[in-house]
């Protein structure tokens, strides 16, 4: 067959170009040691390894700076603050030399389990509705301004707890029972919205991931888009929700502006959501907020609150990634 | 039409010693000897997952990627590919690939050509200038393409990419070219239109080429190697397969008188 | 034989049925919709009490009035430099006490200190002449005579020639007419009950004795002014500004992303790249996602023990300047960069991990083949194909940063600034610390301060992020 193609000879430009000894060297091909490409794997490794360096860090802080709290003693030689006393006694009082975690802590669960009464039904029924009723236009509009809520800064949320939820509810309640402008309630519901977004996105991605399949057998069963979603989309995704709501609890637990500003400034372990009761976080943010005598009791109880925070936040995200790793592999 | 045999005398440009390939534990390939002379075109055919693409990557150290551990030899210039002391980045330059879905980079037609040139260190605008239009006139894409170079590479047809990918192999000045199934994801026309420019490259290239259509075998190649898939039940009943060379030579050879039952029956479509 | 028992309900049973799980339905999705519908409502109620605290009247009050100041028919807006000047220097009426007094020499020197000399050692006041302290308009005779010899004319002719019209306003407005704002309503409630506001006013004049608001003017306020953005610390929420912290912030995310950055793109080029699959590449990644979820404070506490404190001789400047001297304190704007630093980088390393592995493995395996190293097939095929993906979680990572508090104030942000922030070794601010401390004032009219300063805020956050969002739609088009 005659060829239509303008054919060129093997050309030498390149060779030339590089003014390469001919390649019949064999040694050309040998390694030769590229130290650039050395160097720059190690800068990189390196940077991987920040993470590391910080994680020792804050092990390291935290504890030996608690260790510092717990054996520290007064001018009489006795122990200003035992461990046994920081996880068994119910009272957080400094200057009485009272230190006991329980106050700190109870607020703590109690303004995230207000919080997660309104984040976990409002976040996922966001998720649902998102994912299985709403059709594109509405999601185009409606995750975008979930986005926005995510982004605001937890200061403002504060402020809007403060300002506008806490007089509200004290007018819904009555002074008798919310006495002060501070108290957990206003400041846990603040905080439900400001989580909604993370637990509507994480359920999001638990509903999608469950394949197209399992609907179409259900509707071609004969079942409504509620029973559906309620009897087999649910249930399949049911590992990733849980894990959605476990990461919900450790960012309520670690939340600090909304405490700082709206939950109260006061130690006291209480039942009642009405009251003002200081969070683990409020409480080490109002203790730094001046300067703070390096050494000094209360500086280092702020990191023994601050391992106890760590702990609890480290351990429900385990849970949470080991049951997020648990659903891939199902799918 | 003139046999091709290969004797002590022909010019060689791959050799392959009894080798091996393994992933992990697991036998790909076993003991394969082959010669592959140079300025031919040499064919791998065979059914799927026998074995042939392996054995082409193992040519360009390609296989690497796929932490393949590799026995026996690849020899090239006398020298042994997979010896502990040599570099894979320059045997790449030396050997080149052309990939079953054309991949040109999302830069334009001619950064993507004049991309492994400046990866050597040309630098001059003049040179680049026409080691591009060379290479593009090489690979039959010139005409098409001269009149813009600044358009992107992947706004060209199918067959123009896999074209500009040609351009951009042999714009590193290889010795070889190995082709994995290049035409596979083609047209007939952009098929035909490759299966033309191998002939001319091979004036100046050494070919290997990948491919699951036998016509295309037939037509094009001077040699062609048969691999097939070889199956053995273990101790504990697991069935273990790899691919062997069955049969290698002349390509009309082959298909018109295999020396194999094996191979008889894959031409003639029997299986495969 | 046809099986003739049959178990499923017959029509009319069905459809009743039928009819129930549809209502059912229905409910359902109304519980959804509106449950989403919720938080969005949160989110306007949300925004607009913000912009109801910013924006409101306000019942002034002054112990002179300024138009009094300001002449026959005129305000104070009128009046050019020279008369501003002369009014500075004239003589008032108290209204309280009917008092006539005026301004004395050292005060109305000290305005041109503050206002035209600036910050000058004082050892020099008493030597130098003026025209060795500043540089402006003024006579011969004039710019010989030191600080203390400046008479009271002087003074009037200086401001007069050099004084800006806002500064000189400010100026009566603070010194003379001492204006104080006593009280703040809502722009809502502003709009729609300013009759009953009026009336508690004329009501607190009424009243015997007259309470506070008696005799107040009532104006309308907006609280974000060109002035907002200028003055600084205050302890009169209607002179306080956000200077300070905006700054600050400026200072600390800047540096910040000077060093999260790259730190961050590299660990996410390594992990993708080059990390083979071995435990410490594993451990590598599971503890990238846990720091992720570490409270921020957390970090505050890490930056505060080991930036401020152990690394201060660092984080001070002191290292800079040698031995000897006070030891600066380790609060620095270095030691707040620090600690976000390493809060954002597991963000950071997260999204461009993201994009790294998007890049197709295509353009890898082309380059490899044409025989590229791997630092060239990264740098020239994955890095800058990566490059868009990353930017904007470079983006994302950036507003997050510029609204985070907790860390910051526990790492040590000064509550009360002599001084802007000038460089890495400042004592420093944020505005969300600002914003903050104003929360916390006793002073109920700072909520109205604190308010302007969230939406000047999240006007930086937003839009960061719509620039990210947009970014990010763009880019997902083109390929």
């Amino acid at each position: 067959m005659e060829s239509q193609l303008s054919v060129e000879p093997k050309s030498q430009l390149l060779s030339s170009a590089l003014s390469r000894k001919k390649t019949d060297d064999a040694t050309a091909l040998l390694k030769r040691p590229r130290i650039g490409e050395e160097i720059i794997r190690y800068i990189f490794l390196f940077c991987g390894a920040i993470s590391i360096f910080t994680t020792i860090g804050i092990v390291i802080v935290l504890g030996q700076e608690s260790l510092r709290f717990f054996t520290v003693r007064d001018e009489s030689g006795a122990l200003v603050a035992t461990l046994g006393e920081f996880l068994t006694t119910t009272s957080w009082q400094p200057y009485r030399g009272a230190f006991g975690i329980w106050p700190l802590v109870g607020a703590t669960l109690m303004t995230s389990f207000i919080a997660m009464l309104v984040a976990i039904p409002v976040g996922l029924s966001a998720a649902i509705y998102l994912s299985e009723y709403a059709p594109q236009r509405i999601r185009a509009t409606v995750k975008p301004i979930l986005e926005i809520l995510a982004s605001v800064p937890t200061v403002v949320f504060g402020f809007f707890a403060l300002t506008f939820a806490a007089p509200l509810i004290r007018n819904i309640v009555g002074t008798d029972i919310m006495p002060l402008s501070q108290a957990m309630f206003p400041a846990g519901l603040v905080m439900g919205f400001m989580i909604v977004p993370l637990i509507s996105s994480v359920s999001e991605d638990a509903l999608s991931a469950v394949p197209r399949a399992l609907r179409e057998a259900s509707f071609g069963l004969g079942a409504t888009r509620i029973e559906t979603t309620l009897k087999v989309v649910l249930p399949a995704a049911i590992s990733g929700i849980v894990a959605a709501f476990i990461l919900g609890i450790s960012r309520a637990v670690g939340e600090t502006m909304i405490m700082a500003i709206a939950s109260g400034a006061v130690t006291k372990l209480t039942l009642n959501p009405f009251e003002a009761a200081e969070t683990m976080t409020g409480h080490i943010v109002r203790i730094s907020g001046g300067e703070l005598p390096r050494g000094g009791v209360d500086y280092n109880s702020l990191f023994a609150i601050g391992l106890t925070l760590f702990l609890l936040t480290l351990v429900l995200n385990l849970i949470a990634r080991a049951i997020i790793a648990r659903f891939r592999e199902a799918y | 039409m003139t046999k091709n045999t290969i004797t002590s005398e022909t010019p060689l440009a791959l050799e392959a010693n009894n080798v091996s390939i393994y992933y992990g534990s697991k036998r790909a390939v076993r003991d394969v000897s082959m010669k592959i002379p140079k300025n031919k075109i040499t064919a791998f055919i065979g059914p799927s997952g026998c074995g042939k693409t392996t054995m082409l990557k193992c040519f360009n150290r390609m296989n690497d990627f796929a932490n393949a551990r590799v026995d026996g030899e690849i020899i090239y210039r006398g020298q042994n590919l997979y010896a502990g002391n040599v570099d894979a980045v320059e045997v790449r330059r030396r050997i080149g690939m052309v990939f079953q879905k054309p991949n040109p980079f999302p830069k334009s037609i001619y950064d993507n050509v004049a991309y492994g040139p400046r990866l050597l260190g040309v630098k001059d605008k003049k040179t680049l200038d026409e080691i591009v239009e060379l290479s593009l006139k090489q690979s039959a894409l010139w005409d098409e393409v001269k009149g813009d170079l600044k358009k992107s590479g992947m706004a060209l047809s199918g067959g123009q990419q896999q074209r500009l990918c040609i351009a951009r192999t042999v714009a590193v000045e290889p010795e070889v070219i190995l082709m994995d199934e290049p035409c596979s994801a083609l047209d007939p026309i952009a098929t035909q239109r490759i299966e033309e420019l191998m002939k001319e490259l091979q004036l100046s290239f050494t070919i290997v080429i990948v491919t699951h259509n036998m016509q295309q075998a037939s037509r094009a190649s001077d040699f062609t190697g048969f691999f097939n898939i070889r199956k053995e039940e273990d101790t504990v009943g697991k069935e273990n397969r790899w691919g062997e060379l069955i049969e290698f030579g002349d390509t009309q050879d082959m298909f018109n008188s295999p020396q194999q039952q094996e191979t008889a029956d894959y031409i003639s479509g029997r299986f495969g | 034989m046809a099986v003739n028992k049959h178990y499923m309900p017959d029509d009319a049973a069905f459809d009743k049925n039928m009819a129930a799980r549809h209502t059912r339905g229905r409910a359902w999705q109304t519980f959804f919709m509106a449950s989403t519908l919720l938080s969005l409502v949160v989110l306007i109620i949300l925004l607009l009490s913000i912009i109801d605290q910013a924006f409101g009247l306000v019942a002034v009050k002054y112990d002179v009035e300024p138009e009094v100041l300001a002449g026959e028919g005129r305000t104070l807006n009128d009046l050019n430099s020279a008369e501003l000047a002369a009014v500075l220097a004239a003589p008032y009426t108290e209204l309280a006490n009917n008092r006539e007094t005026s301004l004395s020499d050292g005060v109305l020197r000290s305005i041109v200190l503050n206002g035209l000399i600036g910050t000058v050692d004082p050892a020099r006041l008493g030597t130098d002449p003026l025209n060795e302290l500043y540089d402006g308009t003024y006579t011969e005779e004039v710019g010989a005579k030191t600080y203390g010899e400046l008479s009271r004319e002087d003074v009037v002719t200086l401001l007069a020639e050099n004084g800006g019209e806002t500064e000189l306003r400010l100026e009566i407005l603070t010194r003379i007419a001492n204006r104080r704002v006593l009280k703040g309503w809502g722009l809502f409630d502003s709009l729609l009950n300013r009759s009953r506001i009026q009336a508690t006013i004329a009501a607190a004049a009424e009243a015997d004795p007259p309470t506070e608001l008696a005799g107040a003017d009532l104006e309308f306020r907006s609280w974000i002014t060109s002035s907002f953005f200028t003055e600084s610390m205050s302890r009169q929420p209607e002179l306080a500004g956000i200077r300070s912290g905006v700054i600050g912030t400026l200072w600390v995310v800047g540096i910040t992303m000077l060093i999260a950055v790259p730190i961050g793109v590299g660990a996410a080029t390594y992990l993708e790249e080059y990390a083979e699959d071995n435990l410490f590449n594993r451990l590598i990644e599971i503890n990238i996602r846990n720091l992720a979820g570490v409270p921020s404070i957390i970090y505050g506490l890490l930056g505060l023990a080991i930036f401020a404190n152990a690394f201060r001789s660092f984080t001070s400047g002191d290292f800079l300047e040698g031995a000897g001297g006070q030891p600066s304190s380790g609060n620095t704007i270095l030691t707040a960069s620090l600690t976000m630093a390493l809060l954002i980088l597991p963000y950071i390393i997260a999204t461009a991990q993201e994009a790294i592995r998007a890049v197709p493995y295509a353009y890898r395996e082309a380059s490899y083949g044409l025989g590229a190293t791997q630092w060239q097939t990264v740098s020239k095929q994955v890095l800058p194909s990566a490059l868009p993906g990353i930017i904007t979680g470079i983006i994302l990572s950036l507003s997050r940063a510029i609204g985070e508090t907790a860390p910051l104030v526990v790492v040590g942000a000064a509550v009360f600034l002599s001084q802007d922030p000038s460089g890495p070794f400042s004592q420093f601010t944020v505005l969300p610390i600002q914003i903050y401390n104003w929360i916390k004032e006793s002073d109920p009219n700072f909520r109205f301060t604190a308010s302007a300063g969230i939406i000047v805020l999240m006007a930086m956050a937003l839009t960061l992020n719509s620039f990210a969002i947009i970014l990010r739609n763009r880019l997902t088009r083109r390929v």
